[in-house]
């Protein structure tokens, strides 16, 4: 491994995120300095420094020739002087040749990285001539280079710089490798970290083990989650290694101090697992995240951002939508209400002028249809007696009030003689609100929707992962209760789109649940059955195998 | 009315507002503590029903603290067992669950969380070997920080570093596990 000094990790210089990617600076007892300016600032440590040192010299950058040539007659004098041997390097064959000849000393050219991408033509400029470094892709950009690692980059496209800035060009040329230098080894257990936030209820999660456990059959790779929610042990329990983190909310802190403490954290795993790629389920690209991956040493781990549609209209999602520009890859999981979607991503997976790949899958959900337990098996494992029983899966209440709907749904129920099961989730065992009814039992089964054959009808919240498990695995009533919050979906689109297409009801926005409750009732009593709803698919293994390609896709 | 009553109401009715608000507060914290004692006195505390396919048990990952010297301290918050903010000199004790598990764990807690209720003596961060307790202490606003099978006294360093945590204690016996050395 590369021993970079603590100096070069919130650098602006680029060059660290390559040599840390280079196989050659092999050995933990070296040091390789990434500049003669860094040498000077640091010429002590050299010389203290037990094990071999090489210094890569740079040729002349944004600075002016004067500065430039100063501060390499400096570094001559500090290098003659010196008695520790110190070799000396350069990005290029004619760097080298230049540098030697302005130093009168021997500069050698580095080995070539291997090529790193791979069947594309994808291009990314590199330029300082406005200050900062920035990079652009083909017409999008500029973008604050800072945001991005080199070693990630040079695996996605061609490395171009400004040829009037000829330590760029040195860096571009480095970055592109050669086609015969000698590749480095490959991972054959890929190493993914999976970033779940800790949303109102079990969502990211449930949808991020889907897509794991198919990360781990068919493309035995070792997952490891970076878990923001309290389900961690939900995670651990399903085999997958869990890093159990704290909110910024959660602990009461200043955003800027946890995201300094959040970044630190990340990039040392990071540094310690050297993950071939990170994932976040979410809105939006975090900013810890972005920050850790671009230091250098953290290897060049590959980003996604797995983001479902059916955003609230009224959501803006500046940010948000910025993240495409960060990510190699965004998937949107697939959702059967898409035609309804009103929010900002709305046909956002079909764009190819982003910087990131787009893609849309199949929905996802935890549950196969092979999972389904029969009816019989699934009413002895849950307990339930005789008669008919209503599941009623209204999600998590810290967004919402059901106290009027459910005294309707109680009354309803009782009057067809229909045992109520009101789910809970294993998160929260807070008290439904209607716990004093007799004909009410809990469940908070983990998941549930193995055993929804159980149930002759359901009631349930519109969020992605019930609405998905509903509408493809069972065909039994259901009932919508859409849930209007910003920090939700748009569970009312989605509620009157199923509602259109024959497939549930729905209790639509402001007006009387009763009578709607009543006939969903007389339905359950009636055994009725629902054969319109769409089949089953696979979506965790499309974006399995969508990740996987993005694995494949550079060395 | 005279114009000293009038601009004496407003003042009388922030008054007022401060005094319900303070009765809440209160009210706010005895439910939640009733509702700590009776989850953890109930037959299955902390009980998760996971119907998920039987993996081997994955390895803890417990990563190297950081050297940055410059990180600032994070706050421990109170927990929703307190009615008003902590004082701000109470040291901040990391709990460690001794490695127990299901009601013997439920009943440590209940003893500690009883004593913190009514008098408290520090902001408690819990160090847990397993994610079994983690939604319940997460549902009551605790810190919580999961470290495995590993030696408690390992992660004292970065916990004084991130927390500012000055001792590990047992949390069945109280017992100091591990503390900051003063000097």
């Amino acid at each position: 491994m590369t021993a970079l000094q603590p100096w070069s990790r919130h650098s602006s210089d680029p060059l660290p995120q390559l040599l840390a990617d280079h196989g050659s600076f092999g050995g933990s007892g070296n040091l390789v300095v990434p500049s003669q300016v860094e040498a000077l600032a640091h010429w002590p440590e050299i010389e203290g420094f037990q094990g071999e040192v090489a210094i890569v010299l740079r040729r002349q950058g944004q600075e002016d020739t004067g500065e430039w040539r100063d501060v390499l007659a400096i570094f001559r004098r500090l290098v003659s002087q010196s008695e520790r041997p110190i070799r000396l390097l350069a990005l290029t064959q004619a760097a080298a040749d230049s540098l030697a000849a302005e130093l009168a000393l021997s500069v050698t050219p580095a080995e070539p990285l291997p090529r790193g991408y791979r069947g594309t033509t994808a291009r990314v400029a590199l330029s300082r001539s406005n200050g900062p470094l920035q990079l652009r892709k083909g017409p999008l950009g500029p973008f604050p280079a800072r945001r991005y690692n080199l070693a990630r980059l040079r695996r996605r496209a061609i490395i171009e710089a400004d040829p009037n800035d000829a330590d760029l060009s040195d860096i571009a040329t480095f970055a592109n490798g050669e086609k015969a230098a000698q590749p480095a080894t490959q991972n054959p257990q890929p190493v993914i970290v999976i970033v779940v936030p800790n949303g109102t209820g079990l969502g990211h999660v449930t949808r991020m083990l889907a897509v794991a456990g198919k990360l781990r059959q068919s493309h035995a790779a070792r997952v490891v989650f970076w878990s923001f929610s309290h389900a961690a042990g939900i995670i651990h329990r399903a085999g997958f290694e869990t890093v159990l983190r704290q909110t910024a909310k959660h602990l009461g802190a200043d955003l800027d101090d946890w995201l300094l403490w959040e970044t630190e954290e990340f990039a040392s795993a990071l540094g310690h697992l050297r993950p071939d790629l990170v994932v976040q389920d979410a809105s939006n690209l975090q900013h810890f995240i972005i920050d850790a991956l671009a230091r250098p040493q953290r290897g060049a781990a590959r980003l996604a951002l797995i983001r479902r549609g059916m955003w609230q209209k009224h959501v803006l999602g500046t940010e948000a939508l910025a993240a495409e520009q960060l990510a190699d890859l965004v998937v949107e999981p697939g959702d059967l209400a898409a035609p309804a979607d009103r929010g900002v991503t709305r046909g956002r997976f079909e764009r190819t002028d982003s910087f990131a790949d787009m893609a849309v899958s199949a929905p996802v959900t935890l549950t196969r249809k092979d999972q389904l337990l029969p009816a019989r098996q699934a009413r002895r494992a849950l307990g339930l007696g005789w008669g008919r029983h209503c599941l009623v899966s209204l999600g998590g209440d810290e967004l919402w009030d059901w106290s009027p709907v459910l005294r309707d749904i109680v009354e309803a129920a009782q009057k067809q003689r229909i045992g109520l099961v009101w789910a809970r989730s294993p998160l929260s065992l807070r008290d439904p609100g209607f716990a004093g009814s007799r004909t009410v039992l809990g469940q908070s089964r983990y998941p549930l929707a193995p055993y929804l054959a159980a149930f002759d009808g359901v009631i349930s919240a519109v969020g992605y992962n019930s609405f998905h498990e509903l509408m493809q695995l069972y065909d039994k009533p259901v009932l919508l209760v859409p849930r209007q919050h910003s920090r939700l979906d748009d569970q009312m689109a989605r509620a009157q789109f199923a509602a259109a297409q024959g497939w549930a009801t729905h209790l639509p926005e402001g007006e009387p649940a009763q009578a709607t409750i009543s006939s969903f009732m007389a339905d359950i009593r009636q055994g009725k059955v629902i054969s319109s709803r769409p089949a089953w698919r696979d979506g965790a293994a499309e974006i399995a195998d969508a990740l996987g390609r993005l694995l494949e896709s550079g060395a | 009315m005279s114009d000293a009553g009038k601009s004496n109401k407003p003042y009388a009715l922030i008054r007022l507002l401060e005094q319900e608000n303070e009765a809440l507060r209160l009210k706010s914290a005895r439910h939640e503590f009733r509702q700590i004692a009776r989850e953890l006195t109930s037959a299955e505390p902390f009980g998760l029903a996971i119907d998920l396919p039987q993996q081997d048990d994955p390895e803890d990952l417990n990563f190297p603290p950081s050297a940055d010297a410059l990180l600032p301290t994070l706050p421990v918050p109170a927990g929703s067992i307190q009615p008003e903010a902590l004082a701000p000199d109470l040291p901040v004790v990391a709990v460690y669950d001794d490695e127990l598990s299901g009601r013997q764990l439920a009943a440590a807690l209940l003893g500690l969380l009883k004593t913190q209720y009514r008098a408290p003596f520090a902001r408690l961060l819990f160090l847990c070997s397993s994610f079994e307790a983690v939604p319940f202490l997460g549902r009551y606003g605790y810190a919580i920080d999961h470290i495995g099978r590993s030696d408690p006294a390992e992660a004292l360093t970065r916990l004084h570093r991130r927390y500012g945590v000055s001792q590990i204690r047992s949390v069945g016996t109280g017992a100091l596990i591990a503390q900051i050395n003063a000097d």
